[in-house]
């Protein structure tokens, strides 16, 4: 299990702007080709929010959670 | 994470990454005769790699941490072993153990107590909290509370917050705050028992189960510095009886001969007043005169070297010092000594080289009649070589047994020295001196000042 890199204030962030690209994908209509991205985008914040742990922040070694173990 | 078990992930990992491209190529389709349609995707295929880069970077700095962290405590551990070694004062040792051990595992504080079999406190250092407060604070810990839960019951502990434990009785006054607590016992074999605790972990998750581990690993090395310090305490106490046993068998043997002689040389006086031998008488009573001033000056010898004690003045070079300069005082010989400084020995070797240097320059003072004596102490291919030279007549060593007068200077040296593992021999030509060389096996010892019981 990889080790949780968001604090509760990065993952509500996430989780909300997850919540507007689902609204924007599936229910503002945009342009075609905006709705797509969103729909595709939308589980990147929406799945890293609600586990708690982001691939980027683990690639470059970032983590916005308060000072844990061996940081 | 064990490794085949990443494999699996990683696999199940792709498939799923080439899934999501798959999805997202076929939601973008429509759009892909345009620039925002391509680089729509390109993130796509961007972004999924970042996840099974992330993913691999992840545990790559995990096992990199998890070594990094075990080098420390190796590191720690070598260094709180070290001190095990080339110290002796316990609570030295335990010290640099508790600093070590809170270092590693990121506590502010740390304590070790050690508890003898009556209970009462043997040793208890800190960390963390200075002289001034730990006075203020009174007594050390004895185990009331949580802490009796490793001490007196032998079992560990690991706490976020220490009020929430059902034996927590709060802190005594001028205490500082504590929470998260890491507790383990100290296991010994002899009759000592002990607690090794830290608290106000750095890390806001407190301790781990991996630094609960890495504690007891500490532990264990404190238990060693607590038993070898009690081994060191009896090799003493040993060394001491030991010492006075021979003392006391020195005196028997010395004192039944000198008394034996005194008896026969009476017998002979009063056999000769008898038959009014006057003079034959005189030359007895003369020669029990001589006998009576050697006892004396065997006695005062001996309680100068008693005195002149191991420890009570420093290393045992300078307990042999002072006694050479009393011994110079006392004879009115010249006496030098050198000593290679360098030289560290086994308490009970220290003690027997001083013996030995005693025995023979009380026998430089009974026997050879020399105007120079000197003792020199130096290392010689692994031993430690102990030599007591003369300018005085020296003597016939096949002479020795036919002696009229008591000698057992020779075989108690004889006896020390074999006594710790050595040799001793006498080189000897009349009318050219003499030299009595002792080899004793050099031992380390704790310091290179060398240490006294």
């Amino acid at each position: 299990m990889p080790n949780l890199n968001l604090a509760p204030w990065d993952r509500g962030l996430r989780i909300a702007v997850g919540l507007l690209l689902l609204y924007v994908g599936f229910f503002a209509s945009p342009s075609g080709l905006l709705a797509a991205a969103c729909r595709i985008f939308l589980w990147l914040p929406l799945l890293t929010g609600i586990v708690g742990w982001c691939p980027v922040y683990a690639f470059f070694g970032w983590s916005t959670k308060s000072k844990m173990r061996h940081e | 994470m064990k490794l085949k078990r990443l494999r699996w992930l990683a696999l199940a990992g792709l498939l799923l990454y080439l899934a999501g491209v798959e999805v997202a190529r076929k939601t973008l389709e429509p759009y892909f005769n345009s620039f925002a349609g391509h680089l729509v995707m390109d993130v796509v295929v961007a972004f999924g790699m970042m996840v099974v880069f992330g993913l691999a970077f992840e545990q790559l700095a995990n096992l990199y941490r998890r070594l990094e962290r075990q080098n420390r405590e190796l590191e720690a551990l070598r260094t709180a072993s070290l001190a095990v070694n080339v110290e002796l004062a316990l609570d030295a040792v335990l010290q640099r153990v508790v600093e070590q051990a809170c270092r590693l595992l990121g506590a502010r504080y740390g304590a070790i107590s050690v508890l003898d079999a009556g209970q009462r406190i043997l040793a208890f250092v800190t960390t963390g909290i200075s002289t001034e407060d730990r006075e203020q604070i009174g007594r050390p810990p004895e185990g009331r509370g949580v802490l009796g839960v490793p001490l007196i019951e032998g079992q560990r502990i690991r706490l976020r917050n220490l009020s929430s434990h059902p034996r927590s009785v709060g802190f005594p006054a001028n205490h500082p705050a504590m929470s998260s607590l890491l507790a383990v016992p100290i296991i010994c074999q002899g009759p000592f028992r002990g607690n090794l605790y830290l608290a106000e972990s750095r890390f806001a998750d407190g301790f781990s189960e991996e630094d609960e581990e890495a504690l007891v690993r500490f532990a264990a090395t404190a238990a060693v510095a607590i038993e070898l310090s009690h081994l060191h305490e009896r090799l003493r106490s040993v060394a001491v009886s030991d010492e006075r046993l021979h003392i006391a068998h020195e005196m028997h043997d010395g004192m039944a001969q000198i008394l034996a002689y005194v008896n026969t040389k009476a017998q002979a006086v009063e056999e000769h007043l008898k038959q009014g031998r006057t003079v034959e008488a005189s030359a007895q009573i003369g020669q029990l005169a001589v006998a009576a001033r050697e006892a004396y000056a065997d006695v005062r010898e001996g309680i100068l070297g008693l005195r002149v004690g191991l420890g009570e003045h420093g290393t045992f070079i300078e307990t042999l010092r002072t006694y050479v300069d009393h011994w110079r005082e006392q004879n009115d010989v010249e006496a030098t000594i050198e000593v290679d400084p360098e030289i560290s020995l086994a308490p009970p070797v220290e003690l027997q080289v001083v013996r030995i240097v005693q025995e023979a320059l009380a026998n430089v003072r009974k026997h050879a009649r020399a105007h120079r004596v000197s003792i020199a102490i130096e290392r010689s291919e692994g031993q430690m070589r102990v030599t007591v030279a003369d300018d005085g007549v020296g003597f016939d060593p096949a002479a020795l047994g036919r002696s009229i007068f008591p000698r057992f200077g020779l075989s108690t040296m004889r006896e020390r020295a074999t006594s710790v593992g050595g040799i001793l021999r006498v080189e000897t030509t009349p009318g050219k001196g003499s030299k009595v060389v002792a080899e004793l096996p050099v031992v380390a010892s704790s310091s290179p000042e060398g240490s006294m019981p």
